[in-house]
């Protein structure tokens, strides 16, 4: 569904991705953890085109986005680019929701103005959308009435209704009160269970560990380690895996949340 | 006796000073038409990332905003003589010189409301496939337009008042006619009529932003 192969990424003198590899298949949970500064949402803004690689190679199914010819990255073209754009979903850590716009029109802008749906049939999707996060009765609301964990789950619902092919997620409960971060991560499950494609950012070791089919530990802008779960989270013999690890270890102990 | 000849010339007075307001309100909205989005321009313009768009603008907007308005507006209208020896309606020129200051001040009220709409509305419109332009139309500028309403509002209410500086290419506008009724009569009341027109107008600028504002204030 989606390969990576030796994607860098500098800013200025600051190699931030150092040759990135990594492969997601249809239907995984991939989990990306690391240290903060070590390249995650780079990596994440560069597979979604908020940043644009130096080099590397960049496949969404089928669909080169990005190749290095003779060293320098060479990009689809634009139609191509904006059609793979389509194909991914991203969701911020600051859920960027549009505040002049109400739930509903959230999350039906994009179906209705980029994909050119009927209005109707958007609303339709955008109701069962909410169903599914829980949020009915908010349809008319506006971002600034609701909670956190409110906005971030209508933000994964605007993401879901382009039927998205892979959703990436950049540290969704970061920004949250930690009360409000359980029904954020119970609405990812939910997509987890349906074997919707997904790759998320996170520090919540417990989650990862939970809902990931694979573990990728991302240090200094390279990839470190890269396993199960039980891989990772067990009895990983790597150094620097282990001391981040440690940051965490209350949250893998409260692991039954 | 006395009274009738009285409201005579009250009645005559006002026509004349009526007359001067269809000048200054046309001066007024000819402004705001043309400048409000020759202002979006020019902040789109300033910026820019390409330098030959963004520093003429810079520029000009310095050069508008660091000059009086009413050496603008004889400039203006003196220049089309002394370059080419053709002289251009007063009316028109005076125009051209209230357009191009105020899309300059407007410039940079847009450019401060553009510049205070987070990246992330951009990325997360960039994200969800809208072009550039559509985010700008759909995300960024509805939320720019509720940002910019009190500074703009002042704007316009100074823009009122400086529409009394064309009478100085001879434009009779509310305020030069009020000048001369002032003269002729030997009376006060053509000036105290004048600023009663003034702010009248004001008041409802003043009330038709309020409004406006009171309508975007479902969201924050
Ligand atoms: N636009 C930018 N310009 C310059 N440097 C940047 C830019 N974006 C990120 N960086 C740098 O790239 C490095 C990696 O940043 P990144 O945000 O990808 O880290 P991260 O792993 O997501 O960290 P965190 O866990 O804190 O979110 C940092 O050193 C950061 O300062
Ligand atoms: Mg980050």
């Amino acid at each position: 569904m989606l390969t990576v192969t030796d994607v860098r990424k500098r800013f200025g003198n600051n190699e931030v991705l150092k040759g990135v590899s990594l492969e997601i298949a249809q239907g995984e949970v991939v989990a990306l953890i690391g240290p903060s500064g070590s390249g995650k949402s780079t990596l994440l803004r560069c597979l979604n085109q908020l940043e644009r690689v130096d080099s590397g190679r960049i496949v969404v199914g089928e669909d080169v986005m990005v190749d290095t010819v003779g060293g320098a990255a060479v990009y689809a073209p634009k139609a191509k680019l904006s059609a793979i754009n389509l194909r991914l979903g991203l969701v911020f850590q600051n859920f960027n929701l549009f505040p002049h716009m109400s739930v509903l029109e959230n999350i039906i802008a994009a179906p209705v103005d980029v994909k050119g749906m009927e209005k109707e049939a958007a609303v339709a999707l955008a109701r069962d959308l909410l169903l599914q996060i829980g949020l009915s009765e908010k349809e008319d609301a506006y971002p600034y009435q609701l909670s956190g964990g409110q906005q971030q789950r209508v933000a994964i619902a605007r993401a879901m209704a382009l039927s998205p092919d892979i959703l990436f997620f950049d540290e969704p409960t970061s920004a949250l009160d930690p009360e409000l971060t359980g029904e954020v991560l119970k609405v990812i499950k939910q997509l987890a269970a349906t074997r919707m494609t997904m790759l998320i950012v996170t520090h919540e070791m417990a989650f990862a560990r939970d809902v990931a089919d694979k573990v990728i530990f991302l240090d200094a802008g390279t990839i470190i380690a890269s396993g199960t779960p039980e891989e990772i989270f067990a009895n990983s013999d790597n150094e620097r895996l282990r001391a981040f690890l440690s940051n965490f270890h209350n949250g893998i102990v409260e692991g039954a949340r | 006796m006395f009274d009738s000849v009285d409201w005579g010339n009250l009645g005559n007075l006002l026509i004349r000073m009526v007359e001067g307001l269809g000048v200054t309100l046309s001066l007024f909205v000819l402004t705001l038409l043309f400048a409000l989005p020759l202002g979006l321009l020019l902040a789109l313009g300033r910026m820019a990332k390409s330098p030959f768009v963004r520093k003429p603008a810079e520029w000009l907007i310095m050069v508008v905003r660091g000059t009086p308005l009413m050496l603008q507006i004889v400039l203006v209208y003196f220049m089309p003589y002394y370059i080419i020896g053709v002289n251009f309606d007063r009316f028109v020129m005076a125009t051209v010189a209230f357009v191009l200051n105020y899309s300059c001040y407007f410039a940079e009220i847009y450019r401060g409301g553009i510049g205070s709409i987070p990246r992330g509305q951009y990325e997360a419109g960039q994200v969800l496939g809208f072009s550039r332009a559509r985010v700008f139309l759909k995300i960024i500028l509805p939320q720019v337009v509720k940002r910019i309403l009190p500074p703009i509002s002042n704007e316009v209410i100074t823009l009122v008042k400086d529409t009394a500086l064309v009478q100085i290419i001879g434009i009779m506008e509310m305020f030069n006619i009020a000048k001369g009724e002032m003269v002729r009569i030997a009376s006060l009341t053509p000036l105290l009529i004048a600023g009663v027109f003034y702010l009248v107008m004001n008041i409802i600028i003043a009330k038709l932003f309020k409004a406006a504002e009171t309508k975007l204030d479902y969201y924050r």
